[in-house]
């Protein structure tokens, strides 16, 4: 099969070219090869598998692991004019899923949550379906050693053989070697191609500043905006200090300041989404709910007011600044306290040995019955939603939980999960050292930052970092800035509608 | 403004519901309880006007009221409105608050704001040329909606557009002007994205319950004034299109409803639909209460209906409590609770009036 990939990628997409890697990848499943493409947030994953898409007819099947992600996804396809796409998941009303499943062979790009997938009905109507392409995006949930392990990634390679092994390609933008060797051995695909692109960001500045208190940090945040003034990103952790800061800034600065977090209302949280895109806003103080699936090309600060829990999510979130291409700035902020927050985080995600320890005594007394529903289970032994699930996924991967009933709880077993959980502890543990570690390094940051990712980090065309040439406090962003909040409401309306002479 | 709704609900009551009773009334809980509280102390126009009423958020406006003297709470703390609340309540500026008509709309009325927020975006944009966007309402149904009004007045779309804008002028020149700006600043269109809520309580300096009911007031506003006025606003009417007033009775009561008219017994109506005694008296109640004509003889006698509802004048409650004593217990609950349903119609028919 030969295609002018230029042309299609013009006519379809309106791009005059190709950035880095996604003519490869592209080329690579259009000849019918499994890829594994690893590419750096910013250079447009998902083009390289809508455009195979558009050529390769039938049914393209993206596996998404956020809700979130994939509704944001697919609404951003739609306003660019690609109208055949949809999102299958769980938080549809019942005529809406029913609309989309019926029609479901007439959308060229599905995007679906690996959950979904496990749904027998759903199975059997792809079964039915030309489904040339298999797309597995944030691919590193599959690995136990990604910094986000998915049980449920771990079922994808059934899906595959079930769908007679359509084109495969994984695509995540984060992955050490060890994580990429991982993935391929979990889809049972040894021999996907490689195409591996270098994720540092030549165009972003870093430094690191140590402050004594968190209001040191929100000082040192309103001193940094005061001097420049352009759409800037600031992290937290929680959600109450997102909100709890934005008030601070809005207040003593004369920027436009938003918070973001997940709690919000769905519609208050595309608002906000649209006013960052819009130049409605300056500053957006968020959590990482914000930034999957916005494409926000002119950021160009991103400032950490808490430690992220690894570096590959701190990579992730820096990469959202200076996506054109021109200059950005990377600030973290910490104190000597914080790297209790990430691990208060791990403690939620992972069960602990009394916990386990408990619900075994239980389970083992339930041999031969139905395992309790997941709510009463969490409710019971109070257990957060993700340590249930942990727990329950190593059951049915050890075969001791079978079709919903308990059939080989033992002690024996419990010893096993017990070693395998330690060592998810362990490896949690060493990516939260690997952070400090690297805020407190005294070499170059960039170097230390990407090294363990690829072989070479390249020259920066920017400043480099605080240990190199950089300092903060020669930053000088000066924007121009549009506003619309300041209007009555019949100049608001006419301008709305572009009435009169427009202002 | 929110303040002024409680107050209201409060004087209504008459201290003789809790705060939990204001709440379902304001959320529009369907329960026969709060229906028939609504129809009862006349406070059916709020309804379901405020959906996504907090609870907390209601204590703390109790609280507030309580604080400043308006009202008080008894031993068993229901709320009841002192001479200062009432003084009080007398002097807002009722225009500020009297579009609602909750009982008959509440449904709907959520419905036709999604249409307009999604059609004034798809016009403004067209206007300004904007042809790619992220739609401002996320639902299935109000997105097919609009698409069928492009399809079928393709050519008119820009005639139609300034219509639109015309339209919401006209309107809100005659409504408060806070009331305006708040609505016209959560607008998306012609390249502007609109506030969020929590914006909005900023920009204006007000609480987000103010902000939020006077949002619902001006829908209501809107609703009514384009749904009875088709020429003068063509086409916000074409907003409110199929949207019909709402016969607010379950469908599980309308059930019961039917085997009733086909004069199945109490009794039968449980077998068949292994419900409990008071479900169905629940939906009984619930029928008496809405479908005027629904005949409640076989439980309980013309005179039997007269002589709860003339206890009730008497003593001037609702309370089935004070009733049921008064009357020496001679009626159980249910037939009290079905006596004054019934009783509601004939106020309002202006019947039984004089007997009191």
């Amino acid at each position: 099969m030969s295609h002018d990939l230029g042309l299609i990628l013009k006519e379809n997409f309106g791009f005059d070219e190709f950035r880095e890697g996604q003519k490869e990848v592209i080329t690579d499943v259009l000849e019918g090869e499994d890829v594994l493409g690893i590419l750096p947030t910013g250079t447009g994953k998902s083009l390289c598998y809508q455009l195979p898409a558009k050529v390769l007819g039938g049914t393209t099947l993206v596996v998404s692991p956020l809700i979130s992600l994939m509704v944001d996804q697919v609404k951003q396809l739609k306003a660019s004019g690609y109208k055949a796409v949809t999102a299958v998941n769980s938080f549809m009303d019942q005529p809406e899923r029913n609309a989309v499943l019926k029609n479901l062979h007439k959308y060229s790009l599905v995007y679906i949550s690996p959950e979904m997938l496990q749904n027998d009905w759903l199975q059997q109507r792809l079964n039915r379906m030309h489904v040339p392409l298999f797309v597995i995006d944030e691919a590193h949930c599959i690995s136990q050693w990604g910094h986000e392990f998915r049980t449920d990634y771990l079922k994808l390679h059934q899906t595959i053989e079930n769908l007679g092994h359509p084109t495969v390609m994984a695509l995540s933008a984060t992955a050490t070697p060890d994580v990429q060797q991982d993935i391929m051995e979990k889809l049972r695909l040894p021999h996907m191609k490689k195409r591996i692109y270098p994720m540092d960001k030549q165009n972003i500045s870093f430094a690191v500043e140590e402050c004594t208190s968190p209001e040191e940090k929100t000082e040192r945040i309103v001193e940094v905006l005061k001097q420049n003034q352009a759409p800037t990103m600031i992290y937290f952790s929680s959600r109450q200090w997102a909100e709890k800061v934005s008030f601070e800034l809005r207040d003593r600065l004369d920027q436009r300041v938003a918070f973001y977090h997940g709690g919000m209302e769905q519609t208050d949280r595309m608002l906000v989404q649209q006013q960052f895109m819009n130049h409605q806003l300056d500053v957006i103080c968020c959590t990482s709910a914000f930034g999957m699936g916005v494409d926000k090309k002119d950021i160009r600060m991103v400032i950490h007011f808490h430690l992220p829990p690894q570096l590959e999510s701190f990579i992730q979130e820096v990469g959202r600044a200076g996506r054109d291409g021109e200059a950005a700035v990377s600030l973290l902020l910490f104190t000597r306290q914080d790297h209790y927050l990430p691990q208060r985080l791990i403690q939620s995600e992972l069960p602990e040995k009394n916990d386990l320890h408990r619900v075994f005594s239980f389970l083992m007394k339930k041999q031969g019955e139905d395992v309790p529903s997941d709510s009463i289970m969490i409710e019971r032994f109070e257990l957060s939603e993700s340590q249930w699930n942990f727990i329950k996924f190593q059951l049915e991967e050890e075969g001791a939980l079978q079709n919903g009933k308990l059939v080989g709880v033992t002690a024996n077993l419990f010893q096993e999960i017990h070693r395998f959980l330690e060592e998810r502890w362990m490896y949690k543990h060493n990516k939260l050292n690997e952070m400090l570690k690297w805020i407190h390094s005294s070499d170059c940051r960039r170097e230390a930052l990407y090294k363990p990712f690829q072989d070479m980090v390249r020259k920066p065309t920017v400043p480099c970092c605080d240990q190199c040439d950089f300092s903060m406090d020669d930053l000088s962003f000066q924007e121009e800035r549009r506003t619309y909040d300041t209007f009555s409401w019949e100049d608001r309306l006419k301008f709305i509608f572009k009435q009169g002479a427009g202002l | 403004m929110f303040g002024h709704l409680v107050l209201t609900c409060v004087d209504r009551l008459r201290g003789e519901r809790t705060v939990s009773g204001i709440y379902h009334l304001l959320t529009g809980k369907r329960s026969s309880q709060t229906l028939q509280d609504a129809k009862g102390y006349e406070l059916d126009p709020l309804f379901g006007v405020y959906p996504s009423l907090k609870r907390e958020s209601l204590e703390k406006q109790i609280n507030i009221l309580v604080h400043n003297g308006l009202i008080q709470l008894n031993e068993q703390s229901f709320p009841s409105i002192t001479p200062e609340g009432t003084r009080q309540l007398s002097s807002f500026p009722v225009h500020e608050l009297q579009y609602f008509e909750g009982m008959v709309w509440h449904d709907v009325v959520p419905t036709f704001v999604k249409r307009v927020y999604l059609l004034l975006q798809a016009m403004a944009n067209s206007n300004a040329g904007i042809h790619h966007y992220v739609p401002i309402v996320d639902d299935f149904g109000t997105q097919n909606w609009v698409r069928k009004v492009h399809q079928q007045f393709q050519d008119k779309l820009p005639k139609m557009g300034e219509s639109l804008y015309e339209e919401i002028h006209h309107l809100l020149k005659k409504h408060p002007s806070l009331q305006a700006e708040l609505f016209v600043h959560r607008l998306t269109g012609g390249g502007v994205i609109g506030m969020t809520i929590e914006q909005l309580t900023r920009e204006f300096e007000l609480y987000r319950e103010d902000v939020e009911i006077m949002l619902q007031h001006t829908y209501y506003y809107l609703f009514l004034e384009s749904k009875r006025d088709k020429a003068r606003y063509p086409v916000l009417h074409l907003c409110t299109k199929g949207l019909d007033a709402t016969h607010l009775i379950t469908k599980s009561a309308r059930k019961t409803y039917q085997y009733i008219e086909q004069g199945l017994s109490m009794q039968e109506i449980m077998n068949i639909r292994r419900l409990k005694k008071s479900t169905i008296q629940d939906h009984i109640v619930e029928s008496a209460l809405i479908i005027p004509d629904f005949s409640i003889a076989s439980f309980l006698s013309e005179v039997d209906v007269r002589e709860i509802n003339k206890m009730g004048n008497q003593l001037d409650t609702k309370k089935l409590k004070q009733i049921h004593e008064a009357l020496d217990g001679k009626y159980d609950y249910f037939e009290l609770r079905l006596a004054l349903a019934k009783g509601q119609h004939a106020i309002r028919e202006g019947m039984t009036k004089d007997e009191s």
